[in-house]
């Protein structure tokens, strides 16, 4: 067998290589069943699809655990009792029963979180549209439709938070500084809640 | 069972030098016969070549070989995988015998990332196991044959479910994202599933146990390499083979429980009361279990063909666990070839793996409702009109209360799955010393997922009014890799090699899922969805998903043998993947590792090999999912917009464009040693690792954030340990009758430094019934792991109520509170590991036995956490009956140090007692061996729950129809929850046969 120079040979592994040459490095991220910030927020149904999450928070009103188990069970309009170990659930059904509630039970928390996560869910909304509405990549009146009904939405849960929790802080606006903590203003809850 | 030895390397190395000959010179032929130095007996495939030449030659079925001989040669070389190799000068003589001795460890083949050196240039932690080291017994996944046998190698399935995944954890834990396993290479190609293999196709198994061995394989390699080698055909001879076996099941440990007339004297409702007291005392565990039967075949075809070697194998697998409905059929078929082309300089080796599972899953709730159905109730009562919305089943309208017959019998889950991998490889011999190695390989997978859920079944069905789910998945991983490597021999026993390569592999994955309730008819089951009513209702779902992620990496190392005395490894992988963002893609995995005989530097006696050795690496974890460095946007529930339902989408996860791989450094230093003519044999090994930079889910505050969530490297975890193995060949030696024991040790600890909250979090809630926002454990920066965390039970008051303690001392009793009146109570972490393997032969019997015990780990005995006291809850819920159990307890279940039990234990894993039948020599048999084996066949516990086995990590909890998650909880070691099958011992009866 006639012998092929070394150089021949090694180029022909070498090849194989370079078939793969202009993608043998390549490690950009392909996407397809997700959407990101660079490519969501620009069609009208996608406004829509957006707005819904400020909605569908409240599929959580009810659930059991958060919200309505803090303002239900402490009333006489709904009642946990514990028989026996059964719903003893680390005491929490009567810690809201008698009032003693904790800050560690978890209703408390839960109920904080689905309220909040609604007023901040608002004012995303509200921040995202303002600027689309800004940039003009929105219909004005589309935009003002939105932001009004966020506003509404709200406000009802910082009905629902002043109700449960008093005076807790008031927070409107999204573009806040890295490491903002609200706070809480007396004057500004008496005003609310008693006019 | 030598011939098994057959299908090794040495086999087609001495093809490749016997092809490459060169007939010109003057020669002779010399013949001669390879026995056992032992027994006598032959060695079929041993390789025979002559020194310093190509030349060489297999022993035939008897033995036999014969050989060219060059004019000038002088020696000849033995070599037979487990024997020590021989140099034989060559005389006038043109015969020559040899008896080769086993147990010479030093020359055996281990196998490395890209690559085999000899044991005794191992420079790192590498166990390496053949399969007479395997465990025995009805073994259908490959994991399960090293279970115990690897110091530092963790793997647990607790209890003994057929479609049970077996956790693999490599000294301690090495990441907190679920689902993190070793990297298992099958000849070679990485990132394989391990169900692809047949145990009957496996040749041998190495662990690369620490850094600087798993390093060359950088990113997936944090928890450890496990390296698959798969049987191959040699040349010399056509072999067949047939290995069977039948295999029972049966339940090895349940629960006592309260019988009728005790339950209903204690307080417990009687649901038969037309019949007398006690009349109707159903036995749920005994009707939701049976006798599992297995039977298990296999056949191989083996072989040579010109400058080429093939094998075959078909595996059949029928196996059913205790479980009624729980068990799965496959079909798995193996191919791999070996071929020599352009004058043996290119061969060209390749295979195919196709595997077929089929698994019906039962439910292993209905273990749970098993124990704590009412023994008063009858199973079926078709005359009362009360069950016939339920099928005519016994159920009663109670939370978290189902009757398990019904739950089996009127429900449905299983899977198909399919999996294939092709793979083909040619390596060219460019110059003498220098291969290049071209290697593509895919692996596809497909798998549908199915669960179908009664009109009438009170669990999960009647609430939806029948429900079906069907899912479709598919997955593909394609692989490139070209090596290339370079040796360079500088004198007769040293040597320096140079491995050069670069890796591309790409993961492609989608599926459809759809569920529906509201079934037309249940004749349907879940094959016709589109049938269901629930779609034209809106509340039918379907989603499906897409996805892609690449790796792609360049590695070198270069190793160093110094007259085999010292040893040297050193390099480099750096490994890309598209999981991080355009900054953080890179990585660089570096290590580095030394060792010397000592033996060749002391004069020492009866010492064959004492070697000291240390190494340094690093490896990497990438995130278990896509994207997570960036801003996603979800999909929510529905809402109703204008007339229409329409999905909502808002954003789940902030961006972070500097996440990064996660890290992990280790040291390790070990010794291996072989004394008294290979007969003492061991290793010792220490390790200090810190895994950093572990990506969490971090919750962060809304705004500035658009999400409360953010992926982050911040957690850092630190194991150290210690490893023993230590083998004995033939302790004890008489005419007839040899024992070899050998032990496995390891211990470690894990330190959780940082997991990226500088509060204590309580996690791992019990759950229901009754036991929402109780926690069975904590974490804390620098704690160890697997603390159990709880209020002191301190007895029973006379009231019936359980008195704690007053841990700080305050006056008052808040057991609730974790900083308060709870202390550690348990401990889920072993403190160390132990296998006890013996080897016991009588005439032509084999006995092997395996003792296995795990020390010093508590478990949380779920069952008793929530079903011991008599509270009210005990008209409803039947007793576990343990030592436990004290009738004056009557106030509430809750979880308390007395729920805490020290799960020590010692097993008999397996035993096999095999007889191997001497066969005449004009027999149309190799061999034939007959052998029966037991698995579990006991358990030295003080444990009274399912099963003492440690829990890695924490299925989370599940009530009324819930479902435990399938992803481990790693922060909450040492919890026996609900969700365990039940525990089987097992029987198998089994023939090899050969020809």
């Amino acid at each position: 067998m006639k012998k092929f120079p070394i150089l021949g040979k090694l180029l022909l592994p070498a090849l194989f290589l370079l078939t793969f040459n202009n993608s043998c490095t390549n490690l950009d991220e392909a996407l397809f069943d997700t959407v990101t910030s660079d490519n969501f927020l620009r069609t009208e149904e996608e406004f829509i699809a957006a707005l819904g999450a400020a909605y569908t928070g409240l599929y959580a009103l009810g659930n059991h655990g958060a919200y309505f188990s803090v303002q239900e069970c402490s009333s006489d309009e709904t009642m946990i009792p514990t028989r026996g170990g059964d719903w003893g659930d680390g005491g929490q059904w009567i810690n809201a029963h008698s009032h003693q509630l904790k800050p560690t039970d978890p209703n408390v928390n839960g109920a904080w979180n689905f309220l909040y996560g609604g007023v901040n869910t608002c004012n995303r909304l509200i921040a995202q549209f303002t600027t689309l509405k800004e940039s003009g990549s929105v219909d004005g009146a589309l935009a003002d439709k939105f932001i009004a009904e966020l506003r509404v939405l709200r406000a009802m849960y910082y009905f629902w938070i002043m109700d449960t929790f008093g005076n807790a802080p008031l927070v409107t606006r999204f573009d806040v500084p890295e490491g903002f903590l609200p706070n809480n203003s007396p004057c500004r809850y008496l005003q609310i809640r008693y006019g | 069972m030598k011939f098994l030895h057959t299908f090794t390397k040495g086999g087609m190395l001495a093809v490749f030098l016997l092809l490459l000959g060169n007939f010109a010179l003057a020669q002779r032929t010399v013949t001669g016969k390879v026995t056992d130095a032992e027994n006598g007996e032959a060695l079929i495939g041993a390789t025979v070549s002559v020194v310093g030449t190509t030349r060489g030659a297999v022993t035939d079925i008897d033995g036999n070989y014969s050989v060219e001989v060059p004019e000038g040669s002088t020696q000849l070389r033995f070599a037979y995988t487990g024997y020590a190799e021989e140099v034989v000068p060559l005389g006038a003589s043109n015969s020559v015998d040899i008896a080769m001795k086993p147990g010479s460890v030093l020359d055996e083949v281990v196998v490395v990332g890209y690559g085999t050196v000899k044991s005794k240039e191992v420079t790192s932690a590498v166990a390496s196991l053949k399969p007479k080291d395997f465990n025995k017994g009805n073994i259908s996944d490959p994991a399960q044959l090293l279970q115990g046998k690897i110091a530092g190698v963790t793997i647990s399935r607790p209890g003994s479910d057929p479609n049970g995944e077996f956790t693999i954890r490599l000294r301690g834990l090495s990441s907190l994202s679920s689902g993190v396993s070793p990297l298992i290479v099958v000849d070679g190609i990485p990132g394989v599933n391990l169900n692809l293999i047949d145990p009957n196709d496996i040749e041998s198994i190495d662990v690369l146990k620490d850094g600087s061995a798993a390093a060359i394989y950088g990113t997936r390699a944090s928890a450890g390499v496990v390296l698959i080698t798969t049987k191959k055909g040699s040349a010399g001879r056509t072999t067949a083979t047939y290995n069977g076996f039948v295999a029972f099941d049966q339940v090895s440990r349940r629960y006592k429980t309260l019988d009728a007339s005790t339950f209903v004297a204690l307080g417990g409702n009687d649901l038969s009361p037309e019949d007398g007291p006690g009349d109707t005392n159903t036995d749920w565990f005994d009707e939701v279990t049976t006798t599992g039967k297995s039977n298990v075949h296999n056949l191989s075809l083996a072989g040579g063909i010109a400058n080429g070697s093939y094998r075959v194998s078909f595996n059949y697998r029928n196996v059913e666990g205790i479980l009624r409905e729980s068990g799965f059929k496959q079909y798995n078929s193996s191919l791999s070839f070996t071929q020599k082309v352009l004058n043996n300089r290119l061969t060209i080796d390749g295979g195919l793996l196709i595997t077929s599972r089929n698994q019906t899953f039962g439910f292993l709730d209905a273990f749970r409702y098993a124990i704590v159905a009412n023994p008063t109730a009858k199973i079926t009562d078709p005359g009362n009109s009360e069950y016939t919305r339920y099928g005519g089943y016994v159920e009663k309208d109670l939370f978290d209360y189902f009757n398990p017959v019904a739950i089996i019998e009127q429900n449905q889950q299983n899977a198909k799955g399919n999996r294939l991998m092709g793979n083909a490889r040619a390596t060219y011999q460019v110059i003498p010393n220098l291969t290049a190695t071209l290697s593509l390989a895919q692996e596809r997978f497909n798998y549908d997922y199915g669960e179908f859920y009664s009109k009438q079944s009170k669990w999960r069905g009647i609430g939806r009014n029948g429900l079906g789910i069907q899912g479709t998945n598919f997955y593909v991983s394609n692989l490139l890799e070209a090596t290339s490597e370079y040796t360079v021999k500088f004198q007769e026993t040293s040597n320096l090699k140079i491995l050069g390569g670069y890796s591309w592999q790409q993961f492609d994955y989608n599926g459809l899922q759809a569920t529906a309730g509201n079934i037309i008819s249940n004749e349907f089951a879940n094959n016709n969805l589109g049938a269901f009513l629930d779609f034209g209702r809106g509340l039918g779902t379907v989603s499906s998903y897409k996805g892609r992620n690449r790796l792609i990496a360049f590695f070198g190392r270069a190793s160093l043998n110094i007259n085999d005395t010292y040893f040297g490894s050193l390099g480099v992988r750096r490994e890309g993947s598209s999981r991080f963002g355009p900054d953080n893609r890179w990585g660089v995995f570096p290590f580095v590792s030394g060792g010397v005989n000592l033996e060749k530097l002391l004069s020492l006696n009866n010492v064959e090999q004492l070697k000291l050795r240390a190494g340094y690496g690093v490896t990497g974890n990438q995130p278990n999912q896509n994207s997570l460095y960036r801003e996603v946007y979800s999909q929510g529930p529905l809402f109703y917009y204008n007339g229409n339902y329409v999905p909502s989408f808002g954003p789940t996860q902030n961006a972070n464009p500097g996440l990064k791989w996660e890290e992990k450094g280790e040291f390790n230093v070990g010794l291996d040693f072989a004394f008294f003519n290979y007969k003492l044999t061991g290793s010792l090994d220490y390790y200090n690792r810190l895994t950093k930079d572990l990506i969490i889910a971090l919750a962060v505050p809304v705004p500035p954030n658009f999400a409360p969530t953010t992926f982050d490297n911040v957690a850092s975890i630190r194991n150290k340990g210690f490893e023993a193995l230590l083998n004995y060949a033939n302790l004890v030696e008489t005419e007839n009758f040899t024992w070899s024991p050998g032990i496995v040790f390891s211990k470690y600890s894990i330190t959780l430094e940082d997991f990226g909250r500088a509060d204590t979090l309580a996690i791992a809630e019990v759950g229901a019934p009754g036991q929402n926002g109780v926690y069975y454990t904590i974490a804390y920066n620098n704690a160890p792991l697997g603390q159990l965390w709880g209020p002191v039970r301190t007895g029973v008051n006379d009231d019936g109520s359980i008195a704690y303690e007053d841990i700080n001392g305050d006056g008052n009793l808040d057991i609730d509170a974790f900083n308060l009146d709870q202390q550690k109570i348990g401990n889920g972490v072993p403190s160390f590991e132990l296998g006890f393997n013996n080897t016991v032969t009588l005439g032509n019997f084999e006995l092997n036995f395996f003792l296995r015990g795990v020390f010093g780990h508590d478990l949380a005995n779920e069952y008793r956490v929530f079903y011991e006291n008599l509270d009210p809850t005990a008209a409803t819920w039947n007793k576990v009956d343990t030592k436990y159990f004290d009738e004056s307890a009557t106030g509430k279940n809750r979880f308390n140090s007395t729920h805490i039990e020290k799960a020590t234990f010692l097993r008999l894993d397996n035993a096999s007692l095999g007889y191997n039948f001497k066969l005449p020599t004009d027999s149309w048999f190799t061999n034939a061996r007959v052998y029966l084996s037991g698995q579990n066949l006991f358990t030295i516990t003080g444990y009274t729950g399912v099963d003492p086995e440690p829990r890695l990590g924490d299925t989370g909890a599940s009530d009324n129809g819930g479902r435990f998650s399938t992803a481990l909880n790693p922060l909450a070691p040492g919890i026996d929850r609900r969700s365990t099958y039940f525990l089987a011992r097992t029987y198998s009866f089994g023939v090899n046969f050969g020809f």
